[in-house]
């Protein structure tokens, strides 16, 4: 049985050499291919493949958005992202969409062959550029240390709990706007939230606020 | 008057004033005080004047009375016979000696004894006397010659000697039979009347005859005959007339003098008796007063010459100060800043004016000056409900203000239309590089492995396309990220730092902070992304340094970003200089959006760069 794959991208010419590329293996079969978005959305309904490939930056729906319409569509497809694009958000964005493979265009036949073959097996392939990306993006050192909240910082949680604005705090306390905003930046940071409101609900939790 | 200055209508005013006072009351109280003097010293000569008639009078009473005495006792008439009958002499007869001595004892010049037939019988001495004189006598009592009389025998003819006579007749049985003429003593009389205590050194009393000729010698010319000297003067004339009194009139040298004459009472005797004082002498205190006077009147003139001066000095020296500083302000100057001494008057309230309109004017000037500088919020309060001036300025302004601000859009419009005209164009160009140089490189490498040559040509070229595409892939990036496009700021931004850190080696610390949820504007977001980037380019280039910060906070109202190295910094000179084009695109970026970018630096201790972007 060979592998059923389709190819979504907008250039032709990158599909036909895909394609041809494909070919030369006896373990996949090519059964049809979109030019956008859209039409792959069409295509895979009909066509029902085990492994599409596919370009997340095609015109009329962008590939990412399609990721996710198509894991409900057509269910048990397996989906690889073939693109140019070797920044992180695109990588973990495809990722959290729904793709199994995350494979740059300059791959050579044989890894192709290796990333679908991984994928249809159930597991997951990343060229290792990819790899190297997103492992850097998991291994951000973040420190969650309350002891280290100084008292000037305590000091500007409060303010900021009573609802003052920056520039209050920062006539208040007579410090710079800019210290305000470091000390602020400093506790989201060692508290490890995103924004002011969690920073106050978790302050009390941890009973730095009372 | 109009065009004197202040000074001299002052002392105008003041001297007029002054002068007149003095003036007035000077010539009352001099004329009161002269017309006291003169009265009182006519009083006074008034009653020396009377003494003197008593005393002569008396003096002559005396006189006539002792003949009068021998006389009864018949001593003449024994006399004549002794001489007439037995032409006994002095030596011989005792009675005729006895009449010598009588003489001597009354101080008679002479005693002479004549017959009626003018035949001298006897004399107490040879003096001849002038032809002429026994016919004087003889007229002068023919009426009745059986009397003692008094005789002024003195006459311009007789050679204006004083001669008074005491005419004695001896009469036998009612009958005439000889005379004794007796010359009196003239010098006597005059010794009172020389006697000139209490009349200074021009006051003289004197007697005249009805022959308007002086009888007594003239204090003035002892050593004239006083039958030379004439005395036709009002006084004498007012006598003869009979109008007594004393009076302010020429005596009888031309000189005005004060009078006091009366007629010396005696049957035989036509005289005046008149006590004078020159006017001149009398009025000698009143002279000295008036010279007082004058030196008080000069004095006065000085002093008030003087307290007008300090006066107009008072009162002209603040309207100078005032004049100065109002042509300093005609010819369009600020005064210096003086504190005007205020006084409560007129000048001090005028003083206030000037200030007022000299601090009206300057605070015109200051917001003129201010409007000029391009300061449009400059705040103004008109000096008066009707400042034209003042309500121009601020129309002025406003209209300024608003054509600055139109002119600010515009221009923020036309320079944030032309960076959305770029970054449109960018996003154009990336998508060619991506979709179309970049997928062509693919395309070309893969058909590479379709091409009949040995492997490793094969991979020579491959290598050779990779690097292209990398190229490709990394001009792409310079121009605009595809990840800003697609996932928005925070994205965009975590690539710029990885491969920052990745090229550069340097740390990182880079936070996002989300205090609001909603998607920051593609402008804002592509603003703050190339501030960033132009940022990280800067200190890549020149910081040398070794750790960044660099964190956002996505406020609700606002966009908080500060971008802080370790690297070297530079001195805020330099700002200008090497670090100059990329800070300031920074400014501009930010300044664009209506927001700010502080970049504070000092060598040694890194740069700071904090923006605030308003949403």
């Amino acid at each position: 049985m060979k592998i059923r794959i389709l190819l979504a991208d907008d250039h032709p010419m990158i599909r036909a050499g895909f394609k041809s590329m494909l070919d030369k293996s006896e373990r996949f079969e090519i059964v049809g291919e979109a030019g956008n978005g859209k039409e792959l959305i069409e295509v895979a309904g009909e066509l029902n493949p085990e492994i599409i490939l596919v370009d997340i930056s095609m015109p009329v729906m962008s590939g990412l958005d399609v990721l996710e319409e198509l894991s409900i569509r057509v269910p048990g497809v397996r989906l690889i992202v073939l693109t140019m694009h070797e920044e992180r958000e695109y990588i973990l964005q495809a990722l959290k969409s729904g793709a199994a493979g995350y494979l740059l265009k300059n791959i050579e036949r044989f890894e192709l062959e290796r990333a679908i073959i991984t994928v249809y097996e159930g597991g997951k392939y990343f060229s290792p550029v990819v790899t190297n990306i997103l492992a850097e993006a998991v291994s951000k050192p973040e420190t969650n240390d309350v002891s280290e909240v100084t008292p000037r910082e305590k000091e500007v949680l409060e303010l900021v709990a009573r609802g003052n604005s920056t520039k209050q705090i920062a006539d208040l306390l007579g410090i710079s706007v800019r210290t305000v905003e470091s000390h602020r930046i400093n506790m989201l940071k060692k508290m490890k939230v995103n924004n002011s409101a969690e920073l106050i609900k978790k302050a009390i939790e941890l009973k730095i606020l009372s | 008057m109009r065009n004197f200055r202040i000074f001299t209508k002052l002392f105008l005013t003041h001297s007029a004033v002054g002068l007149f006072a003095l003036i007035t009351l000077s010539v009352i109280f001099y004329n009161q005080l002269r017309d006291a003097l003169i009265e009182r010293t006519l009083d006074q000569l008034s009653s020396i004047n009377i003494l003197k008639k008593e005393l002569v009078e008396n003096y002559l009473f005396r006189s006539q009375q002792n003949l009068e005495a021998l006389q009864v006792e018949n001593k003449f008439l024994a006399l004549y016979h002794e001489l007439l009958e037995h032409h006994a002499t002095a030596q011989t007869n005792q009675d005729i000696a006895d009449i010598g001595n009588l003489q001597k004892l009354f101080d008679f010049k002479n005693l002479h004894v004549f017959d009626t037939h003018h035949r001298q019988l006897f004399s107490t001495d040879e003096e001849m006397y002038p032809d002429g004189l026994l016919s004087r006598i003889d007229s002068a009592i023919s009426k009745d010659p059986s009397k003692i009389r008094i005789i002024d025998a003195s006459a311009h003819a007789l050679g204006d000697q004083t001669l008074l006579f005491y005419y004695v007749p001896i009469m036998e049985e009612n009958k005439l039979i000889g005379i004794v003429l007796v010359q009196e003593n003239f010098k006597k009389v005059q010794n009172i009347l020389v006697e000139t205590t209490g009349m200074g050194s021009t006051g003289e009393s004197y007697i005249v005859g009805g022959d308007y000729r002086m009888r007594s010698t003239s204090r003035f010319f002892p050593d004239t005959l006083p039958g030379l000297i004439e005395v036709k003067t009002p006084a004498v004339e007012n006598l003869f007339r009979g109008q007594p009194g004393p009076g302010l009139l020429k005596d009888y040298r031309g000189v005005s003098v004060l009078s006091a004459y009366r007629l010396i009472e005696n049957r035989d005797l036509n005289w005046a008796i008149i006590s004078e004082i020159d006017e001149e002498e009398a009025m000698r205190p009143i002279v000295s007063l008036r010279n007082y006077l004058v030196v008080i009147i000069a004095l006065l003139i000085f002093v008030t010459l003087i307290v007008t001066y300090i006066l107009s000095n008072a009162i002209v020296k603040p309207i100078l100060r005032l004049k100065e500083i109002i042509l300093t302000l005609s010819e369009g100057m600020m005064p210096a800043k003086v504190k005007l001494k205020t006084s409560t008057d007129e000048i001090g309230e005028m003083a206030k004016a000037i200030h007022q309109l000299t601090e009206g004017l300057e605070r015109t000037a200051i917001f003129a000056n201010e409007i000029g500088e391009g300061n449009f919020n400059a705040s103004f309060t008109k000096l008066s409900e009707n400042d034209k001036l003042g309500q121009s300025l601020i129309e002025m302004r406003d209209e300024l203000r608003g054509f600055h601000e139109r002119e600010l859009k515009s221009a923020r419009a036309r320079a944030s239309a032309l960076l959305e005209g770029q970054e449109r164009e960018r996003k154009r160009i990336i998508n060619e590089l991506h979709d179309g140089v970049g997928q062509l490189l693919t395309i070309i490498r893969m058909q590479v492995d379709l091409l009949d040559i040995d492997d490793k040509s094969k991979g020579d070229i491959k290598t050779q396309i990779n690097d292209a595409i990398t190229e490709v892939k990394r001009i792409s990036y310079h121009v605009m990220p595809q990840a800003i496009v697609d996932f928005g700021l925070e994205a965009a931004l975590k690539g710029l730092c990885d491969t920052m850190s990745r090229y550069s080696g340097i740390v990182i610390d880079f936070k996002y902070i989300h205090e609001y949820d909603q998607k920051l504007d593609f402008e804002i977001s592509i603003s703050l992304f190339r501030i960033v980037q132009e940022g990280l380019n800067n200190i890549a280039k020149h910081a040398q340094a070794s750790h960044v910060t660099l964190h956002l906070l996505d406020k609700e109202d606002e966009v908080y970003c500060i971008l802080e190295d370790n690297g070297k910094g530079f001195k805020e000179t330099d700002l200008v200089n090497y670090a100059g084009s990329g800070l300031r695109n920074i400014r501009e970026r930010a300044m664009l959006l209506n927001g700010s970018a502080e970049i504070n630096s000092r060598p040694g201790s890194g740069t700071t760069i904090e923006i605030h972007i308003p949403k």
